[in-house]
Order: C-alpha cells, then structure tokens, then sequence
C-alpha cells in the first residue's frame, strides 16, 4: 500500500473499482497477512455495494466478488462452432 | 418445574452429556430444534437425532447461521461495554472475517448461492448500519452482564425415569427492553419475502413459545413474547430487515407445557418401540424436507441412498441440546 492511499471506510467508498479489486483480495486474504485497512475495505465494500443495488446497479454474476473472472472461450475450447451474439426476446440462448 | 438454570454460555462449558438415557434412545434433554422434529415427523426426528445423518446444504445454512449469530453477538457485546458504533464495527468484521476468511461454499448450490463469504459480510454490515439507533435495548443483568445468547436449561417435574427429570435447553440471542417491556430477540435469516405470510409461521410455534417460557422462568420477570428479527437475504437489491411480534399468554404457555407431556411419552413410545413412522404429511413444509428423496424410496433401498446422499455424524458432532454454543 502507498502512503497516500485511502485506509477509512469513507474514503475508500470514493475509488471504486480498485476498491472491488481490494476487497476481492483481503476477503479472502488470511488475516495474518492484513494491513491496517483491510477491514475498512471489507466495509466499504460492502457499503458500496449496498448503494449500487439500492440504485438498480446489480452486481456481477458469478464469483466476481471473489476476484477477476476471465469468460470461458468456448470455441476454443471446441464446445461450439460459433456463439451466438444476440437471442430473441423471450428465448433463451441454447448452446 | 422444579429447577432453574440461568447462566451465560461460559459456565455450561462442563463436559458434554448425551442427551440420551444411557444405552437407550429416549432422549431427556430437549431443546427447540429436536421438539420440532418430532413433532415434524418421527422419521425425520430418527435420522437427525437418533442416526446423525446431515447434508452439504443443511452444513451451509447452520454454518452461515452460527457466523451471523456470533458476529451479532460480539456487536451487541461491544456496543453494551461502551464501545462507540465505528470501533463495534470494525472489531466484529475483524473476527467476522478471522473465521471465514477461507469459506468457501459451493456456490453452484442454492444455499451456497445465497449463503457464503461475500453475503455473511454484507448482511452484517447491513444489519449493523441498519439499526445504528436501535430503538429495541439490550438488557443487562443483575450481574452487570448484557442478556446477550444467554443459554437456558431447567428441569420439569416429570421424566422417563424416576432418576432423570426431562430437560428443556436453548440459547436466547437477546433479551430487550422495547417501549417498557421485556422481548427475547430472536434473529432470524431467510431467502423467502417477510411479510404476513412469514410472520404468521410463529403463532403458535414451538420455538417461541420455549423461548417466552425460558425467559420468565430464567429471569423471574414478566417477558412479554418474542421479537423475531428478520432478514431477507437478496442478492440484487439491499437486504431486508422486517422485526415481528409475537406474544404468549399465561394460559397458552401451560397448555404448551401440558402438550409436551403427551409429546415425551409419544417419544418414549417410538424409542422404546424402535420404531419412528413417517409423517407423510409434512415433507412439503419449509421448502421441502431433505429427506423427501430417501423417503420416496421403496424401504429396501432407502439405506443405499442415505448412506450415499448423506453423512452420518459422529456422536459428538451430533445435534445435542446439552451443547453449549
């Protein structure tokens, strides 16, 4: 952490997304290896996170919380020829 | 009922009891949980209480529920020593997360889905934020101490045996003073909406009719009822907080009582028996019983199944009324 670094809840709540970021590490972090601010970006986190979903921001799906998801190429991995980039309203996409 | 013990958890720390008669299935120790089953269904009461089958899911809702629990606990400790709301905060996150920090529940499955790391941190935060000023005060003892997950035990004046009175135990989260009158706080975490349809669920209801007898007696005061201190666990929108009431009366907690001895005897039967017959009319309740799927079996394959859908619990990982929390 660089000294100028935000450390209180109040402050930390203002630099999302490297607050999303933080908080994916020190959850999971064993608490040995914590710096002072660990906590407060635990709950500012979740502070945050509480005003997006108030405003209709909703999260991220899957394990996004718990640190930087990568998508699956499928094709790539030879599941499928193509994906499709669009389905109609209504339907669901079937892969 | 004959006997009286009311202490905090820390001076029931003696060596555990089996909650069983000796060499025998006739259980003398009770709590909320084990009544309910058997009043549930036997069966349900016989694989739970009698064989110590579980599952992955009922580990996720127990293990969310004790960390909710505790770090409320811890909060309410704090605030009632003197701490201001900013140092709580931060001292229950740091044990909070001292506990948790490597849980990591399937989140492929619905209980983990919404019970998991990330939600136990954010209800809590939540739940503390949300009732910063909270009207509802926790009271403090005689002894100087918060009435926070006070455990309870008394004796009744009957038992299956001569030697052994019959038991009932627990654990209070929190005894209240709300507008010049005595609650239990019992908090409560749940998927489904908190409205009429919720609250209603608790009267009558077994567990807070323990809980309100439990008080008046471990007290000696005139508790009024139960506050049931709900949350809704969403995962796109805020949580919900919805606090209900629920109240007995002199008359229906010495009917309840007068119900239990029939229910006892009932139990006697079934262990004397060796044999608990299923309710079949209770598998759909609360979701769906966990062993609906072993029960729709035909009986000589229902072995094979829990035995590969289960785990059996060792005796002394087992639900046990006489453990301490």
């Amino acid at each position: 952490m660089q000294p100028d670094e935000p450390t209180t809840v109040d402050e930390l709540m203002d630099v999302l997304p490297s607050l999303s970021l933080r908080y994916a590490e020190v959850a999971a972090a064993d608490p040995s290896t914590h710096d002072e601010s660990a906590i407060a970006v635990i709950i500012a986190y979740q502070r945050k996170n509480r005003a997006n979903l108030a405003e209709g921001i909703k999260p991220k799906r899957g394990k996004a919380a718990s640190g930087p998801s990568k998508p699956i190429d499928l094709v790539a991995l030879g599941l499928v020829k193509s994906v499709p980039t669009s389905v109609a309203p209504g339907l669901k996409r079937r892969i | 009922m004959n006997t009286t013990l009311a202490v905090n958890a820390d001076s029931l720390m003696e060596e555990v009891r089996s909650p069983f008669l000796k060499g025998s299935n006739v259980q003398f120790a009770w709590d909320s949980t084990s009544l309910g089953y058997l009043k549930t269904c036997p069966r349900l009461y016989q694989y739970i209480m009698i064989e110590g089958y579980s599952n992955k899911e009922e580990s996720i809702h127990l293990r969310f529920g004790i960390e909710y629990h505790q770090a409320l606990q811890e909060y309410d400790l704090a605030r009632a020593k003197g701490m201001d709301f900013d140092d709580a905060l931060h001292h229950t996150i740091t044990e909070l997360h001292s506990r948790v920090w490597d849980w990591e529940p399937d989140r492929d499955t619905k209980a983990g889905g919404y019970k998991n790391r990330d939600s136990i941190f954010s209800v809590v935060v939540d739940y503390i934020d949300h009732f910063r000023d909270d009207p509802a005060k926790t009271l403090i003892l005689d002894n100087g101490s918060p009435a926070v997950e006070l455990s309870f035990r008394f004796e009744l004046d009957w038992g299956p045996i001569p030697m052994q009175p019959y038991m009932l135990s627990g654990h209070l989260d929190r005894v209240v003073e709300f507008q010049d009158n005595l609650f239990v706080m019992d908090r409560k975490t749940t998927t489904i909406a908190l409205g009429q349809y919720y609250f209603a669920q608790f009267e009558p209801n077994n567990q807070m009719t323990i809980y309100t007898l439990a008080s008046q007696v471990v007290l000696d005061s005139p508790v009024k009822g139960v506050i049931i201190d709900a949350v809704q666990i969403l995962k796109e929108t805020p949580h919900r907080f919805v606090r209900g009431f629920t109240y007995r009366t002199e008359d229906q907690l010495q009917e309840w009582v007068d119900g239990l001895q029939y229910w006892f005897a009932t139990a006697e039967t079934y262990a004397r028996e060796n044999y608990w017959p299923m309710n079949d009319t209770a598998c759909d309740k609360f979701g769906g019983c966990m062993f609906r799927g072993i029960c729709s079996k035909s009986p000589q394959v229902r072995q094979a199944f829990l035995d590969s859908n289960f785990i059996k619990l060792a005796p002394e990982e087992r639900w046990n009324p006489l453990k301490p929390r």
